[in-house]
């Protein structure tokens, strides 16, 4: 594999690793929607 | 004074808001991204093809899926779950309601032929782990012949088992191994979707994305850790695999055919343009984020496909049969790559039978999990158009899943049937939906307040010049793009099928699958008509209405 080709492999995976993981974080760790909202869906 | 317009009660919700990332995301994740990419990356520029690829990833991909995701809650908040119905009242009328009839079809006819894929991949995962245990004979390659000799007798197990030679599958007399793996794929699929979304679709997503990247995991370790194992050809090693599909041909980047395979890649392999997300998204809570929701699952899919996917199947294919033979392996085609060619592979490779078995129970995993998306779009427009009980509409999508998936099961000489579905309907339906979704967001729903919807309960605000990514560049993007392969493609398909019984036959089966879905559609138009719903989307969503002014909307 040439430099180049190393390069390019490097930057795509850390790309595709570091969005998902920062997603996945700001996923778990997001507050959960206050119950009378789900309530007040649930009776719509 | 009159009262508000009714509303259908929300029957059905996603437990938890990963669990709509994980369905949407194993939705996505196929096996285009195991089989498709790695092919079309090392044929176009190698690792220069991610820079087309991610431009058309942030471009086309990412802001159609968020249109989609917010169309879907929007149309949840309604009540309306299905293509047809939800793009009505994004697009205010009957012409959009009526193209949203792509966003069934194509998820159903999908199903048809990718049920049966579906089942080669559990066929073959059985193979290799039954024929270890000794209960069955395995896919039949000796190691010990050559090359040449392991890739007829892969080709000819793959032939004799998809009945590629011949028509009628079935009628041979003896019960044929791919339709008992067939039938009982298609089984589980129903099972799972009549449990529910939350109890079928959710709960299994939830163990098999997981399972998923396990095996993917057991497999790359396997093939990252080759080395060299033929001492006679040491340039076949892992590294160099690696630069097979890595090393980068900028000159590659000048040919427009480039471009249009990045961005077809991109676009076939998020699941936009689907008629999927819509209806996934339709079953959200009110204030659930679209935005990072729509991100995540975009970003799990390119992690399968450039984590997974550019890193396993070039790189195997390499160290043991070279350049010459993975470039020839890759033109062959995806199915040629997955089921002929790296069986060939695994029979060379240490512990090869075991690793053989992870990579088609991982196939068989992306494979079930995107089926799955397929049939609820499906079940819930039977259910709202015809206003029939989950049970009665399931009896109908079996009906008709069934007859068009054995339709492309006895049709399987030289696979053409399930090609025909999968040009006609999976590749030229996806564009026309996608378009039709990008216009009635960005121009007749209006892209301000669709900006709003989009942001309603968001946890990460966009930058404003979004806004004119999904108003302007991504519909002309797409333009380009769908004008380029129907010149590409057009012609000889339409000549294809002047030449071909079965081509003319499985055109005749869209056209009627066509037939039944606008018939649907008039009838549930009828139905909602007459229930008072809001379904040319002149009222804001029920929950939009002030509870204090209004007295509550229940």
């Amino acid at each position: 594999m040439t430099t180049l080709g190393l390069v390019m492999m490097v930057l795509s995976l850390c790309f595709v690793i570091g969005l998902a993981f920062w997603c996945y974080y700001r996923v778990l760790t997001a507050p959960t929607p206050p119950p009378e909202e789900i309530e007040h869906f649930h009776n719509a | 004074m009159t009262e508000p317009p009714s509303q259908p009660k929300p029957t059905q919700q996603w437990g938890s808001r990963l669990g709509v990332i994980l369905a949407v995301s194993g939705s996505a994740v196929g096996l285009g991204n195991f089989l498709r990419f790695p092919g079309q990356a090392a044929q176009n520029g190698g690792g220069s093809f991610m820079i087309p690829y991610f431009l058309a990833l942030l471009f086309l991909g990412i802001p159609i899926g968020w249109a989609e995701w917010a169309m879907g809650r929007y149309g949840g908040r309604k009540g309306f779950h299905s293509a047809p119905a939800i793009l009505g009242v994004i697009g205010k009328g009957r012409i959009a309601r009526y193209l949203g009839v792509v966003g069934v079809l194509i998820p159903l006819a999908v199903y048809f032929y990718y049920i049966v894929i579906e089942s080669w991949c559990l066929a073959y995962a059985w193979d290799y782990f039954a024929g270890m245990a000794g209960f069955a004979h395995g896919v039949g390659i000796d190691a010990s012949q050559p090359v040449a000799e392991q890739a007829r007798v892969a080709s000819e197990h793959f032939d004799n088992f998809t009945g590629a030679k011949f028509d009628g599958v079935m009628l041979d007399g003896s019960i044929h191994e791919s339709v008992v793996f067939w039938a009982i794929v298609f089984a589980i699929n129903v099972t799972l979707v009549y449990r529910g979304i939350s109890k079928g679709i959710e709960k299994f997503c939830q163990i098999a994305m997981p399972v998923m990247a396990v095996c993917a995991l057991i497999v790359l370790a396997r093939v990252l850790t080759l080395g060299t194992p033929d001492a006679a050809h040491p340039e076949q090693n892992v590294w160099n695999g690696l630069g097979q599909m890595w090393n980068p041909s900028f000159e590659a980047l000048q040919n427009p055919q480039t471009w249009l395979a990045a961005a077809g890649q991109i676009f076939f392999s998020l699941s936009v343009g689907f008629g999927v997300i819509i209806n996934y998204a339709s079953y959200m809570k009110k204030r659930d984020d679209v935005v990072v929701s729509g991100l995540t699952a975009s970003a799990t899919n390119e992690l399968f496909e450039v984590g997974f996917g550019g890193m396993i199947t070039i790189p195997a294919a390499f160290v043991f049969l070279g350049a010459t033979g993975t470039l020839a392996a890759v033109s062959a085609g995806s199915f040629s790559l997955g089921f002929k060619t790296l069986p060939v592979v695994f029979a060379q490779m240490p512990a090869g039978a075991l690793i053989g078995g992870f990579w088609f129970f991982m196939l068989f995993l992306a494979a079930i999990t995107s089926s799955l998306s397929m049939l609820q779009p499906t079940l819930a427009f039977f259910e709202e158009a015809l206003g029939w009980s989950r049970q009665k509409a399931t009896t109908l999508l079996v009906a008709v899943s069934l007859a068009g998936s054995a339709f492309v099961l006895w049709f399987s000489k030289d696979l053409k049937a399930l090609s025909m579905l999968d040009d006609w309907v999976g590749t030229l339906g996806i564009f026309i939906l996608a378009m039709a979704q990008i216009i009635c967001f960005g121009w007749v729903f209006g892209i301000e307040r669709g900006w709003r919807e989009m942001h309603f309960g968001a946890q990460l605000r966009l930058w404003p010049v979004w806004k004119f990514v999904i108003r302007y560049l991504t519909p002309l993007f797409l333009i380009v793009v769908f004008v380029a392969f129907c010149w590409n493609n057009l012609g000889t398909w339409m000549q294809a099928v002047a030449d071909d019984t079965t081509k003319q036959l499985s055109i005749g089966v869209i056209l009627a699958t066509i037939g039944l879905l606008v018939f649907i559609t008039w009838k549930g138009e009828q139905r909602w008509r007459k229930l008072g719903l809001d379904l040319d989307g002149n009222e804001p969503p029920p929950d939009e209405v002030q509870p204090k002014r209004q007295g509550g909307v229940r």
